[in-house]
């Protein structure tokens, strides 16, 4: 169906009711941050970007767009994989010993039910987190039921509102490292498998943007909650296609009309999302067959001063998805792609000379795996303070860091060259092996926050030419840098 | 206090503070730790800290940290005294570490800074340079920063303690930005950020203000200041800005001593310094 900016309010008060912390991208000291929000209002409503290698900028255009940017200079990684967490730790006397990093249960990737625990209130010392009295359900495997209004730590119960299709796509990544394996992650598990997903589609992309190429965006066709796709319509305003993804997003979206109408803001109470739901998962091409265009039109010529919450615009459903499609067209011919053989290629070329001619350009800096959506790389240290407090401290971590190839006193990647070189093959290559799929999702954010501008597209498009002048895609040599 | 702790041998470690050529603002971070400060006392002796006490409980000492470059006659004595009378020797901040904001003179002729500053330079006693106490004796571990991180204080007091490593971090401070949730002043607003090419330990502190870091930790473990430089010059750097940039606190660690000479040269002192800064133009 389509909505109006107002019913999107609505559906973010109905979340709210649910209990949910909603986060968003939201406008603030002059620039995008995934932050709470409380309505659309406190979006980057009419902000665009414009990003390309090493740059990044705002730029106002006073209409009332929510989604002219393409993606936030963060991901709502560090939502579920913090920059830093205190494990566990011990005061200054022994009888105080607290997990702050999860509630103490024990969880393994065979565990399919549902886990209720309680965690007691815990004062803890300067660098921990405070827990209040919590009631937790989640269960590993993801699948957990929606469970309105109950007695949850709403801090723990997240709903992403606005995030893009490469984002969405990212936390499939994550939930692959963090939640799938023989050790899930509890704090990780315990947020993301009751998070509410609002993915809006693109219908631009900017100079760094390549998730067309790795199958992420810029359109969606599962793995949500709930989808919009922003359209303008001729009379200048702006409105959303509304898709249903899930039970849950089924379910947040009757309390919204009821919500809606109960505020007495116009909204059709008779609209139902019908049942027999085709959830659209697989090429794509099945938009959910649920999509239906009620003809709300009396509802909205009711209108009062106030912008009415509307569930329908006077398209048909055939005009809505050629829209549609023409949008996520428009923003793929805008890109630039990623090599379609990456993997292959970065395996047989690791000896190859750009690495060292990159190691010229590369500041070592880490900013690209920090802002990667995927990148989760941590170091774990205990640490004593003067009191005699002791606290076992995990922080993200780079392998552009010697540190983090350090065994035994020495770092393995001495080379700027050898650090690299392990960012774009594990990213592009070696992720296939390890997790069955890539490490990248095209968001750009890599290539757009590096201060230097090295764009991997570019550096593998680098190597490909090489290759394909040697006729294959073989390099020679046998020892790599290190 | 807590009996729990684990120290060694239940002797509370013998830690001295020096001074050598500095503006005593490390060792001021030090009775800046304020709550903690009452701990510290507890948990060491403090034996030789002059800017505290006047009371000297003498050597030999497990802990000793050293703030100040070696710039004087005087000092290449005391570095060496110090040395033999400590365990551990910790140099704490730029001067220390990278012979500070007075090692500028390293790179002009011998005598040009004195006269401009002193009536009567005559009378004064210096070495031609401004060292690191590194370049003069063993040191065992060196804490960056202009001043020196308090928290980085405590973590090797801390650490000593249990004699445990300290935990220092030898990446970006772009890391710390990062992790802290700022926007890139650089990539956003074409600030000239030293933040790529600087060592951790400061948490960021500059960029999440807004303006760019000025490199007072020095360079960190892998810096490539050439390569960052060629991107503030695509913003419109001068070389007169780019030799400014490197050359302040830390303008005597090799890798911004060198990047810092390669523009000063051709840096001519009527040219304008092209400070960072983008706005929308579109
Ligand atoms: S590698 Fe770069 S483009 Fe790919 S997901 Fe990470 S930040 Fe985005
Ligand atoms: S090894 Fe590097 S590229 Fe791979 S996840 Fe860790 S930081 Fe990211
Ligand atoms: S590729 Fe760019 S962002 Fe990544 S470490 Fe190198 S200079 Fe920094
Ligand atoms: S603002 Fe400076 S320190 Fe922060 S990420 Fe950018 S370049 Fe690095």
């Amino acid at each position: 169906m389509v909505v109006n900016r107002a019913f999107l309010d609505a559906l973010v008060a109905a979340l709210l009711e649910y209990g949910y912390r909603v986060l968003g991208p939201v406008f603030q000291n002059g620039s995008i941050v995934i932050d709470d929000l409380t309505s659309t209002a406190d979006m980057p409503v009419g902000w665009t970007d414009e990003q390309s290698p090493g740059n990044y900028r705002l730029c106002h255009s006073a209409d009332g767009q929510l989604f002219g940017w393409t993606v936030s200079p963060a991901s709502p990684k560090a939502l579920l994989f913090p920059p830093r967490v205190t494990v566990w730790q011990r005061g200054a006397g022994r009888d105080d010993f607290s997990v702050p990093f999860a509630q103490p249960v024990a969880i393994t990737g065979a565990t399919k039910s549902a886990i209720s625990t309680v965690s007691k209130p815990q004062s803890t010392g300067s660098t921990g987190k405070v827990l209040s009295d919590t009631e937790l359900t989640f269960s590993a495997s993801g699948t957990t039921h929606f469970n309105p209004r109950s007695n949850r730590d709403d801090r723990h119960l997240l709903a992403l509102v606005g995030i893009r299709p490469c984002e969405a796509a990212a936390l499939e990544i994550n939930d692959a490292v963090f939640m799938k394996g023989s050790f899930p992650d509890p704090f990780y598990c315990e947020r993301r498998s009751d998070m509410f997903l609002l993915v809006a589609e693109c219908a631009s992309s900017n100079a760094s943007c390549f998730c067309d190429s790795m199958g992420a965006g810029p359109g969606i066709d599962s793995g949500f909650d709930l989808a919009v796709t922003e359209m303008l319509d001729e009379d200048g305003e702006y409105s959303y296609f509304l898709r249903i993804g899930s039970q849950r997003g089924e379910e947040l979206f009757t309390v919204a009309v009821e919500q809606a109408s109960s505020i007495g803001v116009g909204t059709d109470p008779s609209i139902e999302p019908s049942t027999g739901m085709d959830r659209g998962e697989g090429d794509g091409k099945d938009i959910p067959t649920f999509v239906e265009l009620s003809d709300l039109s009396n509802s909205v010529s009711q209108s009062t001063s106030m912008q009415r919450a509307s569930c329908s615009l006077n398209y048909s459903l055939e005009e809505v998805l050629a829209k549609r499609d023409a949008q996520l067209q428009h923003a793929k011919e805008l890109q630039v792609g990623m090599h379609p053989r990456v993997a292959e290629l970065l395996r047989r070329n690791l000896d190859h000379p750009i690495f060292t001619d990159i190691a010229g350009r590369c500041l070592a800096c880490g900013n690209c795996t920090s802002v990667c959506p995927t990148c989760f790389c941590s170091d774990v240290v205990d640490k004593n303070d003067m009191h005699g407090a002791i606290s076992r401290e995990r922080s993200w971590s780079s392998c552009f860091n010697a540190a983090h190839s350090e065994l035994h006193g020495q770092p393995v990647r001495h080379s700027v060259a050898s650090r690299y070189r392990q960012w774009l093959t594990h990213k592009f290559s070696n992720w296939y092996d390890q997790f069955g799929t890539s490490g990248c999702v095209g968001c750009g954010r890599c290539i757009t926050w590096c201060p230097v501008g090295i764009d991997v597209r570019q550096e593998v498009a680098g190597i490909a030419s090489d290759a394909d002048m040697k006729g294959d895609m073989q390099s020679t040599g046998s020892h790599g840098p290190s | 206090m807590d009996m729990d702790r684990t120290s060694t041998e239940g002797a509370r470690p013998r830690v001295a503070i020096w001074k050598l050529a500095s503006c005593d603002g490390c060792q001021l971070s030090l009775l800046d730790l304020e709550d903690e400060l009452l701990t510290l006392a507890d948990v060491v002796d403090l034996a030789h800290f002059t800017e505290m006490s006047r009371t000297d409980l003498g050597g030999p000492y497990d802990l000793s940290f050293i703030e100040g470059s070696v710039t004087t006659p005087r000092d290449e004595v005391l570095v060496g005294e110090v040395r033999q009378i400590s365990r551990r020797l910790i140099a704490i901040g730029a001067c220390a570490v990278a012979g500070g904001i007075q090692s500028l003179r390293n790179y002009a002729p011998p005598g040009e800074y004195s006269s401009a500053v002193y009536a009567h330079p005559e009378y004064l006693s210096y070495l031609d340079t401004s060292m690191p106490v590194s370049a003069y004796v063993k040191v065992d571990l060196e804490l960056h920063g202009c001043p020196v991180d308090r928290y980085q204080l405590m973590e090797v007091i801390s650490a000593e303690l249990v004699s445990r490593k300290p935990v220092l971090p030898a990446f970006s401070v772009c890391q710390e930005c990062k992790a802290r949730g700022t926007v890139c002043l650089l990539v956003s607003k074409k600030e000239q950020c030293l933040g790529p090419v600087t060592r951790a330990g400061c948490g960021a502190i500059c960029p999440a203000s807004g303006r760019g870091c000025y490199g007072c930790f020095g360079p960190q473990e892998a810096a490539n200041p050439s390569s960052l430089s060629m991107r503030f010059i695509a913003d419109g750097a001068s070389s007169l800005r780019l030799w400014h940039l490197f050359h302040t606190f830390n303008s005597a660690a090799p890798p911004f001593s060198k990047e810092g000479l390669r523009y000063r040269d051709s840096a001519s002192s009527h040219e304008v310094e092209g400070v960072g800064g983008a706005s929308c133009d579109s």
